[in-house]
């Protein structure tokens, strides 16, 4: 029974939900600058740098699916894009060895900002009408920029979650040995 | 007489406790009446606002009145969430209005919700008819013969700076009275045919009778912080030069279902013209008549029958 509670599809959920919770309501109210903070993708993005590659897309097209069941836009979208988000975290971040806080939080940033350019894209290709305009420079600025405020807590987060072992923590991320 | 303020200074030690307790029960009272005089006012506003959200015309049927509680968490999407669903007979593909004046479409319900996609939403999309205000009314608004316009200084910051040339005959039409629009050169006649041209060519004179120049496009959202434009379908000289001011409204259908909108909904007036090339006809820039980051009440209408 508690061997379960250790599968990180269900610990994925249970990080997820409750941030959709938060989402939806307060950071649909609280728009910096016009532009509603992103925590979803942030998970994302974050689930790659805790788990590589491989986890981060589970991680992303986890957290996009969840996106989607309260959006209007199509079914797939946002898992689509949030997976490959968190497949493009995990993959920059395995360019190094060491993972220092500042390259963590870089790295949250400049994939939040792809993200986020790619989502109009890829909603172009099948179909959407989604305007691409300059508005997309300023959503893209502040959803980088808070993703990136919050780098650190989401990473340890998503470290839980994805039930990342030792020898497959980046090093800085890495817990100390008691 | 003496020992009067004695006793005032006595009775004030001997009673401090009770005027404390009296000025402590007059405090809360006064911070109960502030606070019911707030909530007072805040009731007062949501009635208005129901009030002008069901001042609708009975024609296009009994609407169901929502409140908006709550936007999209999408920075791309356009909606809001309303209080209402399939419980309360709200269908997808229903119109919401403000009065009578189109705020978007229902594309999600639930049962006790439903999803609005306002109609600056990239996806949104429907019929309208753009038509100049009558002279009357115009007269106020009305710009000079060939003066170029700057862009409004509502457009929103960041977009295209375009000119805009209000059409000559529009307001010829309201400055040149009807006897000197016939002056002909020399001595020729006025219903001589072998006369030079006049000064102003008879088309363009004065016609009371003649309806308001007319366009039928379609309005389409433009996604956020901009404003949704009107693409024209035919660009049809015959039926007039559209001005800046112009009314846009719904153009509904002639046929059974082909518009979900109701005819006349009140969309925006025209912002701003957008210089088009090929011969698709140019588009218009259109102010909305709704302030969408103050939605509260709003109304969803029935669909018109066949639709």
């Amino acid at each position: 029974m508690l061997e379960i509670l250790r599968h990180p599809l269900l610990r994925l959920l249970m990080i997820g939900l409750p941030v959709l919770a938060l989402q939806d309501t307060m950071l649909t109210d609280m728009r910096p600058a016009g532009v509603a903070i992103q925590a979803m993708l942030l998970l994302a993005v974050a689930g790659g740098i805790a788990g590589g590659p491989e986890r981060g897309a589970l991680a992303g097209f986890v957290m996009g699916f969840l996106f989607d069941l309260v959006l209007t836009s199509p079914m797939g979208l946002h898992a689509l894009v949030y997976g490959l988000a968190g497949f493009l975290a995990g993959y920059i971040n395995s360019l190094t060895l060491d993972h220092p806080r500042w390259l963590v939080m870089l790295v949250v940033g400049v994939a939040s900002a792809a993200c986020t350019v790619a989502y109009p894209v890829a909603s172009a290709m099948i179909g959407e009408d989604v305007a691409i305009t300059s508005a997309l420079i300023k959503i893209t600025v502040v959803v980088s920029v808070a993703n990136i405020v919050f780098a650190v807590p989401a990473v340890w987060l998503l470290r839980w979650a994805l039930h990342v072992r030792e020898p497959d923590a980046p090093l800085s991320v890495r817990e100390e040995p008691v | 007489m003496v020992t009067r303020p004695a006793e005032n200074a006595w009775r004030g030690i001997r009673d401090y406790p009770d005027v404390a307790e009296e000025n402590r029960r007059l405090k809360e009272q006064l911070a109960q009446q502030e606070a019911d005089h707030l909530q007072w006012q805040a009731e007062l506003q949501d009635a208005r606002e129901a009030m002008a959200a069901a001042n609708l015309d009975t024609k296009y049927g009994t609407p169901i009145q929502a409140r908006v509680i709550g936007g999209t968490p999408s920075n791309f999407d356009q909606t809001v969430e309303i209080d209402k669903g399939s419980n309360n007979g709200i269908e997808i593909g229903q119109m919401v209005v403000v009065g009578q004046t189109l705020v978007g479409k229902i594309t999600e319900v639930q049962s006790d919700r439903a999803t609005v996609m306002l109609i600056t939403d990239a996806r949104f999309s429907v019929a309208v008819k753009v038509e100049n205000v009558p002279d009357d009314d115009a007269t106020e608004a009305s710009v000079p013969t060939g003066e170029e316009t700057s862009s409004d200084s509502s457009v929103p910051e960041g977009e295209e700076s375009t000119t805009t040339t209000v059409a000559e005959e529009t307001t010829t039409t309201t400055t040149v009275p009807a006897e000197t629009t016939t002056t002909l050169p020399g001595n020729a006649q006025p219903n001589d045919p072998l006369a030079p041209p006049t000064t102003l060519p008879p088309e363009t004179a004065p016609d009371a009778t003649a309806p308001p120049a007319r366009q039928n496009g379609s309005l389409e959202g433009r996604g956020p912080e901009r404003n949704p434009y009107v693409v024209r379908v035919s660009d049809s000289p015959r039926f007039g030069q559209i001005d800046i001011g112009a009314v846009v409204r719904t153009s509904g259908g002639s046929i059974a279902g082909e518009s979900l909108a109701p005819a006349d909904l009140l969309v925006g007036t025209v912002l701003r013209q957008i210089l088009q090339a090929g011969s698709g006809g140019d588009s218009y820039e259109v102010r909305p008549a709704v302030a969408f980051g103050s939605l509260d009440f709003v109304a969803v209408l029935p669909r018109p029958p066949g639709g």
